[in-house]
């Protein structure tokens, strides 16, 4: 370990007593929620939400108490009802009564964990109790938006009111986002441009992930020098979360990252959004597409498509048979 | 392909001979067993002129190389061989690579003679002016998609240059029997920048702080110049042309630059410190005191060479005039890219430092009361010369133009207006990303309302809300040890990893052998391995361009369908053979390598087989 450390410190350029010092930083943390993914998980016995909350709120505690001036947010997303809210700190919260089996903990803690404890149990509580409430017989209106992304733009809202603010404009921050959900829950553009966002702001993004692996949350974390882990032993998150999630944005130049550095760059095609290899780009406006419309329109600029160009793209190449036929 | 290497004796020492046949120049090099005893013995293969060997029957085994200039004066150095093997090895390579030299050299020779015989001979050595434009046409003639490939000396010398892409041409056209054309179709960026690349021409340069004496065995100080270094000194030193035209005939040309090299006026014009007591040379060193900027425009002493040269030098002169006034406004446009707004040539302001009321001479560091003479000195020739380089400088570009242009007051024309085309943008993809599984709103919607059947979702969610009626937070560590262990180290697994990897990209220049160490292959198989694959990846490229060519284009649209159906088909039965190869390849190994070959060469052989099946598909009937 020594060894490693040691060889990584000598090769980075930048002097770390320079850059490593006592500012303050701010973590976000982004919950996905998605009860039928709970579903899977709790089912396949890997690891269920309470536990995950258990150790992100531990997680939380942990960064409160580096230093006095700490900020922490949690948000959670996907959830049927609600989409993205903003769990802590929570605009009306009320002193929670939740002890949390904790008799000696800080009071400012209980405080703190409570209040998400409760507020999580309250957008749980107002999920609706049957699927035919929450979708209705319509099949053309069944349609419950993906708001992972959502809830990182929040974050990043949240972040770029604070960055502005004249108290607190030293604060460090970054997000972590607890994924569990696959890519097809994840709007493609709106991901891009949350990444893009905080690529901008120089905000980490940090994955978390549960389930199925996803490739544009790798994406994230790697266009944002982020860490990417995926979780091989679920009953061990909260050592995930306190030491390879647990990066100080000012430490992130000077150490090696815990991150998964095989990333699959592949996009996701506009129209069926499913991932793809090899597809087709609108030339005006960059959008991807792994099948040619009929209309023969760009399905997000309404750019037309030139018909001479389409009608040869469709044309199946033809090859000449490998034995000459006998002549019968 | 390493180097042919083996034992043999070079005067009764023992050694290893080996022979660097790829680089350039190749060279063999012998070096003794015991390091101390003798030195090494290195020969560059471009002197060797002869080559003997003892006769098979031979009892002895002795390899004779003849180094010089011509057969008739030469030097012979004898190895002898323990085995007859390595002998005969190292003859043949020997042998193929003087071969090899003599006929690039051939060609160049030819290609030379071309390039000079279809010009009016403008790069003949009596005017090598820096910017040729007819070289600059021959070029842009060269640099033609089809020249190119029609180039078969610049391919060879390309092919020399690069034994990478030696051995991919080997393996790929003159065993596989890909057409020479069809390689090249692909590489014509490579051929482009190579043709650039050794047709570039030297801009000016300082030429004398390039002559540099070297003093030789015998206690003397050797200077070499070539006929186009004095025209260049000639070029940026007129007073050095003018103390050559007033003595060379009465001295040698010989004599005048052994007493050039050595006078205080070469020093002094390289820019060095002359100090009053040093050796000069006294028929030379009286043009020190003539007039630094001279030009070669004063009226010459010698009136018969005046009057010989008369017309010539009015020519000159003419030409000279007229470049010093581009040069001159040359100047004012290297000022005017430097202010951004306004040409610096309309800027009133512009002339603001050069304003002797303000600040007198302060600006100027030459023109200073108590200066350093050494350094006003050092700065005057190097502002001499960097003048005398410009005026030598000829470009093409419309000057009369430019200044047109900058005359004019940009602020006072009308503003641009930039147009864009509106976008109707909808995120179409965005709607579509539905987070209740398809499968599960499937079966919803199938079933019927007065089912009783309660879906997935339904049972779940009951559970879900009284997930978090009781959290305990201790149960995060307590009782959780080993799992929080393996973490541990899995977290750290990952930094040695992406320590390594990082360390790797630090030392960019170590990659190669990096490469090798991971892999835990025998050299050679690894190599074979490399081969193979990077002469698929070559088929693979030719046949994929050319399916997607047929895809795209019809009998009418492309001339070249035909052949390019009839090239797929060729393509087809190359890249079966590809497949044969690598699975040869693999299963040559030992059990255990071949299962890590298997493992290297999955994509490959993905990659091979899927355009197998595309050809396939598409066969028609």
């Amino acid at each position: 370990m020594d060894a490693i450390a040691d060889r990584a410190f000598a090769d980075t350029q930048a002097n770390p007593h320079k850059l490593v010092d006592e500012t303050p930083s701010s973590l976000a943390v982004v919950l996905d929620i998605n009860p039928l993914e709970w579903r899977k998980l709790e089912e396949s016995g890997s690891i269920n939400l309470r536990q995950v909350v258990s150790s992100v709120i531990v997680m939380l505690n942990s960064h409160l108490s580096l230093n006095s001036s700490n900020q922490v947010a949690l948000y959670v997303a996907n959830s049927y009802s609600h989409g993205a809210q903003l769990i802590y700190p929570h605009p009306d919260s009320t002193v929670s009564s939740r002890f949390l089996h904790t008799p000696g903990m800080y009071r400012q803690f209980r405080f703190i964990d409570g209040s998400i404890v409760d507020q999580i149990s309250h957008i749980l509580s107002e999920q609706p109790e049957t699927l035919e409430q929450l979708v209705g017989r319509d099949p053309k209106n069944q349609h419950v938006k993906g708001t992972l992304a959502g809830a990182i733009s929040m974050a990043l809202c949240h972040i770029n009111k604070l960055q502005q603010s004249d108290e607190l404009n030293a604060l460090n921050s970054r997000i972590m986002v607890v994924s569990i959900s696959d890519d097809s829950t994840l709007p493609y553009i709106s991901v891009m441009n949350a990444i893009f966002a905080a690529q901008k702001m120089k905000i980490s993004v940090d994955v978390c992930k549960l389930g199925p692996s996803s490739t544009f949350l790798q994406q994230a974390a790697d266009a944002t020098n982020g860490v990417y882990i995926y979780i091989t032993q679920p009953s061990g998150l909260i050592q995930y979360l306190t030491t390879a999630l647990f990066i100080d944005p000012m430490l992130r130049p000077i150490i090696v990252l815990p991150t998964d550095e095989a990333i699959d760059f592949r996009a996701s095609c506009f129209i069926t959004n499913k991932v793809i290899d090899v597809g087709y780009v609108c030339s005006v406006c960059l959008c991807i597409l792994s099948i040619i419309p009929d209309d023969e329109k760009c399905p997000t600029c309404h750019s037309k498509f030139d018909h001479n160009l389409i009608t040869k793209l469709k044309r199946k190449p033809k090859a000449l048979p490998l034995k000459k036929k006998t002549k019968e | 392909m390493s180097p042919i290497t083996g034992s043999a004796i070079y005067k009764k020492k023992a050694g290893m001979i080996t022979v660097y046949e790829e680089e350039s120049p190749p060279r063999i090099l012998w070096k003794c067993i015991d390091a101390g005893v003798a030195p090494p013995v290195e020969i560059m293969l471009d002197s060797v002129v002869t080559l003997q060997a003892s006769r098979k029957e031979s009892p002895k085994m002795l390899l004779v190389i003849g180094i010089g200039k011509s057969p008739d004066n030469k030097t012979d150095v004898t190895f002898a061989f323990n085995s007859r093997v390595t002998m005969d090895n190292v003859k043949t390579v020997l042998q193929q690579t003087i071969a090899r030299r003599k006929s690039a050299a051939a060609a160049d020779a030819s290609l030379a003679a071309s390039a000079n015989s279809d010009g009016s001979g403008a790069s003949g050595t009596s005017s090598p002016a820096p910017m040729d434009t007819h070289t600059e046409e021959f070029l842009s003639g060269m640099l033609d998609e089809n020249n190119l490939l029609k180039n078969l000396t610049l391919q060879q010398k390309l092919l020399r240059d690069n034994p990478t892409l030696m051995k991919t041409f080997a393996e790929a056209v003159i065993k596989s029997g890909l057409s020479p054309e069809e390689f090249w179709s692909t590489r014509v960026h490579l051929l482009r920048s190579y043709a650039i690349q050794t047709n570039q021409k030297r801009g000016p340069y300082n030429v004398l702080s390039t002559i540099k004496p070297v003093a030789s065995s015998e206690n003397q100080v050797n200077v070499s110049v070539t006929r186009e270094k004095i025209h260049e000194i000639f070029q940026q030193y007129p007073i050095v042309r003018k103390a050559y035209d007033d003595n060379v005939p009465k001295m040698s040309e010989g004599e005048f630059w052994s007493r050039f090299f050595s006078s205080k006026l070469f020093r002094k014009l390289r820019g060095e410190k002359v100090n009053l007591y040093d050796r000069g040379d006294i028929t030379l060193d009286k043009y020190l005191f003539y007039d630094p900027d001279y030009d070669g425009e004063e009226e010459d002493a010698d009136i018969d060479k005046l009057l010989e040269e008369k017309k010539e030098e009015d020519g000159l002169r003419k030409r000279r005039n007229s470049e010093q006034l581009t040069s001159a406004k040359k100047k004012v446009k290297l000022f005017t890219e430097q202010g951004k707004e306004v040409p610096k040539f309309i800027d009133i302001r512009a002339n603001e430092e050069d304003d002797s009321g303000k600040l007198g001479n302060g600006p100027d560091i030459t023109m200073k009361e108590n200066q350093n003479d050494e350094l006003v000195s050092v700065m005057r020739s190097m502002n001499r010369l960097s003048r005398r380089m410009m005026q030598n400088i000829k470009d093409n570009t419309n000057t009369e133009q430019e200044f047109e242009q900058e005359l004019d007051l940009k602020d006072l024309e009308n503003a641009n207006t930039v147009e864009y085309n509106q976008l109707e943008y909808t995120q179409r993809s965005n709607l579509s990303s539905n987070i209740l599984p398809a499968d599960l709103l499937e079966k919803f919607n199938s079933q019927s309302p007065l089912n009783p059947t309660p879906a997935i979702y339904d049972e779940y969610i009951k559970k879900l809300k009284s997930e978090l009626n009781e959290v305990d937070l201790t149960t995060v560590y307590v009782d959780n040890k080993k799992p929080l262990l393996d973490t541990y180290k899995e977290v750290l697994n990952v930094i040695k990893k992406n320590a390594k990897s990082q360390a790797w990209t630090l030392n960019l220049e170590a990659t190669v052998e990096k490469q090798d160490v991971d892999v835990d292959l025998p050299r050679d198989k690894l190599e074979s391995l490399r081969l193979t694959h990077s002469t698929s990846v070559e088929f693979l490229r030719h046949f994929w361009l050319h399916y997607n060519s047929i895809g795209t284009s019809s009998p009418s649209t492309n001339p070249n369908f035909r052949a390019e159906l009839l090239q797929l088909k060729k393509l087809y039965t190359s890249i079966t053979k590809c497949l044969e190869r690598v699975q040869a390849n693999v299963s040559q190994m030992d059990e255990a390598d071949s299962k890590l070959g298997k493992l290297l060469m999955e994509p490959l052989i993905k990659s091979l087989t899927s355009a197998l099946q595309s050809y396939e598909a598409a066969i028609v009937g």
